[in-house]
Formats: C-alpha cells, structure tokens, sequence
C-alpha cells in the first residue's frame, strides 16, 4: 500500500479504509491530511535488500505523521549513499527539497552499522547526518531513531516514533495487556486472562504498568515490570481499587478507593505503602491524572451532579477547582506534556467525543467525531492523541489518533478483537 | 476530504439505524412473545394453586351439610375468581409501578376463615416472584433505587432478615457508554446504594457485600436504549446453597 497516493486521492483513502486488506496486526490508515506538509524523498539505502526495511519503516513513520508529502524512490540501481555524490541538478529538476539518504553495512553476524544524511536540496547542505550500530534484529528500532532524528530536525518537535504504547485487547472472553511500537507494530502480550483488565498506566521510566484487574473477582491494581515480568498487587483495599496515574517522579501513584464508602482519590508509594487519603468527599471522585510538574491533579468528579473534570492541588490541599462547564459528562482528563492544556471525553448530543481545553483561556475543542469515543492519552511530544473508538456494525473497538490540533486523524487497525483502553508510553532516553 | 467521509460515515449511520430498527422490531416480538408465555405459565400456576386449595376445603368440609358445602363452595370460587385477578395484579407490581398495597385490600375481605390460609400463600407467592428477581434497573447517570424495583429490595431485605446466616454480594454495573473508570465508579454506588437501602431496613452489615463491575460485564450488547437499560443494573448475588 502506497502512503503516498492514500494523501494524494482522498477517495482511493477512503476505499483502503474500507477494503478489508491483511496488512500487519496493527496498521495505521491516515484519514486526514494537514496543510503545509514538509516534502521529503527518501531514497533506498545503500546495501538494502530483504533487510530494505529501513528506509520503507522511515518513510512509513514520517508519512503516517501527517506532516510530510513523503515519496519514497522504488528501488535504484545505483543510488546515492553520501552528500558528495548527490547529483543536486537532477532532485531541482524533481522539486525535491529534502533528501534522506543512507547506507548499510553488516558488521558481523548479528550486527549492521547505518549511517545516514538528511540533505537540504534548496541549500545544498547536509542537514543532518549519524551513524550507529545496532543488533540486526533490532532493525525497526534503528529506523524510528532515524525518523525521530528527521522529525525534530525538519519540524523542531520530538520525534515519538520510538516511543511505545499498550493497550486492552478483548478476545471474545480473554483480556490482553499488549504492549507495541507507537505505530502498532511488533506486539507482545504482557498479560492474559479471562476476567477483565482497565486502565494500564505507563510508569515514567516506561518500565512497568500499572493496570486495574478483574482476576478475583473485584477491582484490584497492580503493577508490572513489562521486563522481568514481575507483578506487584499495588492496591487491593476493601471495596474498589482502581484509576492508577503515576506521579511524574514514579515514587508513587494516585488511586481510587472505595474503602471508605465513597469512590475516593489516594495517594500511595509505588511500594503499595504511605497511603494518603486527598480527596474528601461524599460524591465520586476518581480518574486522578497528575500535572507534568507534579504539582497538580486533575481529576473526575460528580460533586455537582454529573461527572465534570476538576484540578487540585497534588497533595490534596486546598479546594479543588472545576475546569469544564460546557455540558454535562466530561471525564477521563489527561493533561499535555506542556502543562497548558488537558483532552478529556466530552459528551456531545448523545455522542461521547475527544476534547482539547486550553486551562488558562477554558477554550475547548472537539477534536473527534465518533459515537462512542474513550481514554484519550497524549504522545509525549503532545502533538498526538490516541483514543479508543468503536468501527462498523459490531461496534469493534480500534485505536484511533488525532493531532493535537484536530487537523489529522488517523486509525489502528487491528485483525482480531476489540481494542480498547491505550496509554502512550514515555520517550526513554537514548 | 471531511465531506468525503461525513457521507460515509452518514451512509453508515442510517445502516446502522436500519440494523437497530430490525433488531428492535425482533426484540419486541420476542419480548411480546417471550411475556405472553410468561404469564401463561403464571396463571397456570396460580389457577393450579387454586384447585389444591379447592379440594383441600373440600376435603375438610366432607362432613358439613351438603348446603353448607354448597356455600362454601360459592365462597371458594368467589375467591378463586379473586385470586386471579390478584396474579393480575402482582404480575403488573412486578413490571409496573404497583405498590404491594393491593394485598391489603383481599386481608380486608369478609369471605371467611378457610381463605385466611389462601391468603398467606398468596403473599408468599408474591414474596417468591419478588424473591426469584434480582435486578435492579437504574437510570442513565443514576444512582438512586427507581420506585419500581423498592419491593424487590425489601422481599431480599425480609428475606435476609429471616435468615442472618445468608449472605449476598451486590454487584454494580453500567452501560457501556463513557468513562470505564467513571462507570467503575457509578457502578459502585449503585451496589452501594442497594445496600444501604437493606442496612436501613434492618438487615446486619456483614451479610451484605458490594462490588462494582463498572461496563465491564454487560448482559445486553446491543448499542440501543434497551440493551443500555439492561446493562445499568445490581444485581443480588446469592451462593448457590443459599438461594431464596
């Protein structure tokens, strides 16, 4: 399937979305094209053959972010590999402005050495250029580190194609945690079993998970090392534990509890001690999602009726601040990697959509237009935000995301089962 | 490219409205179909009921003069007409909003002694159906005890009083609309709620527990009004020994 022609012909999108192609486990259809996008041609690297996937993975990244008019050269016989032999009369005369080109070399068996170039055509400069190595099945990591390199050099934002993400998976009765690459490829499953599994969380260090089962019978939180595959019951109170979000230092997390009668948010250490009651009410309060800073919570509460989204302070102190006061069902808060602004579900004439609500100006954007929208969660970056949505008759569950600024949408498609439930994990440090 | 997919999206959603609609028009045949056969059986039960009653007065009455016999026996089918219009009656407390208050006004009848005995099993047939239900439907975004179904919470509530040994788990769900951690919530209340409507009226804390399901354990898994009434529900969990 040609990315490209998918931007070009919005009609042929639009078949492709419909038509029912096997691609990979997850895949990502874009929907909808910004403006301005950045021309870019990438070229075949040097010493590609079956392994040619990194520079398809480059333009495959680049291409479903939605920025880039990506045109990717089928494969050459002879192609440029360095700045010096790029033959800059020939891309002006193809209105190239940016060029990726790039070259491998197997190092020794389970090692291949890359390097690359980012040339400016206009300029006639190297933009950008690195080399690294990396373990030949690590192939697909390599290509996101280049294409996060491109992005934040031709954009000025950070790249997230190295990121990860995970999400619920229900398989007619089974429930999976899986846990793959932000552009829906290389899943694991990090946990299975037949009861329900809600709100995975990310630890900070992108490490561990923090979830909600359903495997005795009640809502109990715990936490997995997706590494080692250790498991830690972090919460298991009487009545109902729920809602994890760990603070930015990920010493510890805020939770919801029943024990006390009412739904009620918590503060407890990631070591399932030190638990601090923050919030003292008599209606429901839950979904705690902390600032950037640490220094705030957001949180859903029905203190005036119906659920609304309300900011406190992170240790509890004080009164709690109301947000949102167009309509009357606006949950599940998460606030922008920049602390501005938050996305919360936002009921809408019976439909239940993505919103964007800028915390200074109380300005609100819906960003989405399905029937039964959930859980958005930023891209660290903050220029993306996944959700959950419901597709066709069966009402399956997909992942779906949309720039922050609601000008490109786009759809994970998944083969088997109903997806649910996503968070996006943190940049890791390289 | 919007437009494009607007009528797509507009092309899917008068599919889907015609799916609904389909499966709306089966579900209430079934429904129709499905209640019909319900209260057949019923009255059947009850007019089977009526008979052994019948025979039993008889019984007992085989002595007495053949024209006190004969009286009785006017008395009996006076209250055997009575009686079904009594299941008339209760068949409706159950699916409309009656009151028990019906009941009172047959105990207030001067048919004779004999009936006294009728009487309690009515009542306790009554106690039975409310006994055999054990869902509770709530509003959208509520969580409040709908009038309709505070006989149900009060036939258990007797029920567990009667029997402080039995012990029960109400189970809180939602529809599957909206925030999963919102529903896990409301779900939460809406057990509690069934709860605390039995500690007040009389039942010991420790036989009853709570536990929220949220949306996760939907029954009905249509996206219609109905299947989301259904889902929005408590339920009276009993061990299997000790079912009412």
């Amino acid at each position: 399937m040609n990315y490209f022609s998918v931007l070009k012909l919005p009609l042929l999108a639009i078949g492709l979305l419909f038509s029912p192609l096997v691609l990979s486990q997850l895949t990502i259809d874009v929907i909808g094209g910004g403006q301005d996008q950045i021309p870019i041609t990438i070229l075949p690297f040097g010493g590609e053959k079956s392994e040619g996937a990194v520079s398809r993975i480059i333009s495959a990244d680049l291409e479903r972010s939605g920025l880039f008019n990506v045109k990717q050269v089928p494969f050459l016989e002879s192609v440029p590999t360095d700045f010096s032999e790029v033959n800059f009369e020939y891309w002006r005369g193809e209105r190239a402005e940016n060029l990726v080109i790039g070259k491998l070399q197997k190092k020794s068996n389970d090692k291949i050495y890359v390097r690359f170039r980012l040339v400016d055509l206009l300029k006639k400069t190297q933009a950008l250029g690195a080399s690294f190595e990396f373990k030949s099945k690590a192939i697909r990591r390599a290509a996101h580190r280049i294409s996060d390199l491109i992005y934040e050099k031709l954009t000025g934002d950070l790249g997230v194609f190295s990121t990860k993400i995970c999400y619920v998976v229900k398989k007619d009765k089974v429930f999976e945690i899986q846990v793959a690459d932000a552009d829906g490829e290389n899943h694991q499953v990090v946990h299975r079993y037949n009861e329900p599994v809600i709100s995975p969380r990310w630890s900070p260090d992108g490490k561990k998970i923090a979830y909600v089962s359903f495997e005795k019978q009640k809502p109990i939180v715990y936490i997995l090392n997706i590494y080692t595959g250790k498991r830690q019951m972090l919460a298991s109170f009487e009545g109902s534990n729920s809602a994890p979000a760990w603070a930015p230092d990920g010493k510890s997390l805020a939770i919801t509890l029943t024990k006390d009668g009412f739904s009620q948010i918590y503060s407890i250490k990631a070591n399932g001690r030190g638990l601090r009651q923050l919030t003292r009410t008599q209606s429901i309060d839950t979904e705690p999602n902390f600032s950037p800073n640490g220094k705030h919570i957001l949180f859903t509460s029905d203190r005036a009726g119906g659920p609304q989204i309300y900011q406190m302070r992170a240790d509890g102190r004080g009164k709690a601040k109301r947000l949102t006061f167009e309509g009357r069902y606006n949950v599940s808060a998460k606030y922008s990697p920049d602390g501005k602004s938050f996305v919360f579900i936002h009921r809408n004439n019976g439909r239940f959509n993505v919103a964007i609500q800028d915390i200074k100006s109380g300005i609100v954007q819906i960003l989405t237009n399905g029937s039964l929208d959930h859980s958005p969660t930023f891209a660290p970056n903050g220029k993306i935000v996944l959700y959950a949505t419901e597709i066709g008759k069966a009402r399956r569950g997909i992942l779906a995301s949309v720039s922050s600024d609601g000008r490109i949408k786009r759809r994970y498609s998944i083969r088997a089962g109903d997806v649910r439930e996503p968070a996006w994990g943190p940049i890791l440090t390289r | 490219m919007g437009t494009n997919i607007d009528e797509i999206e507009l092309r899917g959603s008068k599919m889907i409205k015609l799916v609904i609609a389909l499966g709306l028009t089966i579900f209430f045949s079934a429904c129709a179909s499905q209640s019909e056969r319900e209260s057949e059986i019923e009255q059947r039960k009850i007019f089977d009921q009526t008979k052994e009653e019948k025979s039993r007065e008889l019984d007992q009455q085989a002595a007495r003069e053949q024209e006190e016999l004969a009286r009785q026996q006017a008395a009996v089918d006076a209250q055997s007409e009575r009686l079904d219009q009594e299941s008339d009656l209760h068949q409706k407390a159950e699916t409309e909003q009656m009151d028990s208050p019906e009941i009172a006004t047959i105990s207030d009848s001067d048919v004779g002694d004999t009936k006294l005995d009728v009487q309690a099993e009515v009542i306790d047939t009554n106690q039975k159906n409310l006994l055999a239900q054990r869902i509770i439907l709530f509003e959208y975004d509520r969580y409040d005890i709908p009038q309709e179904f505070i006989p149900v919470v009060e036939a258990h509530a007797a029920h567990l009083l009667k029997n402080p040994e039995i012990q029960i788990v109400v189970h809180g769900h939602c529809d599957i609309r909206g925030s999963r951690e919102y529903n896990l919530a409301l779900g939460q209340r809406r057990a509690e709620s069934v709860r605390r409507a039995m500690r007040l009226l009389g039942v010991a804390d420790d036989q009853i527990q709570v536990v929220s399901f949220g949306s996760e354990k939907p029954t009905a898994h249509g996206q219609d009004e109905e299947s989301h009434r259904q889902n929005r529900r408590s339920e009276i969990v009993y061990e299997s020994t000790s079912l009412p």
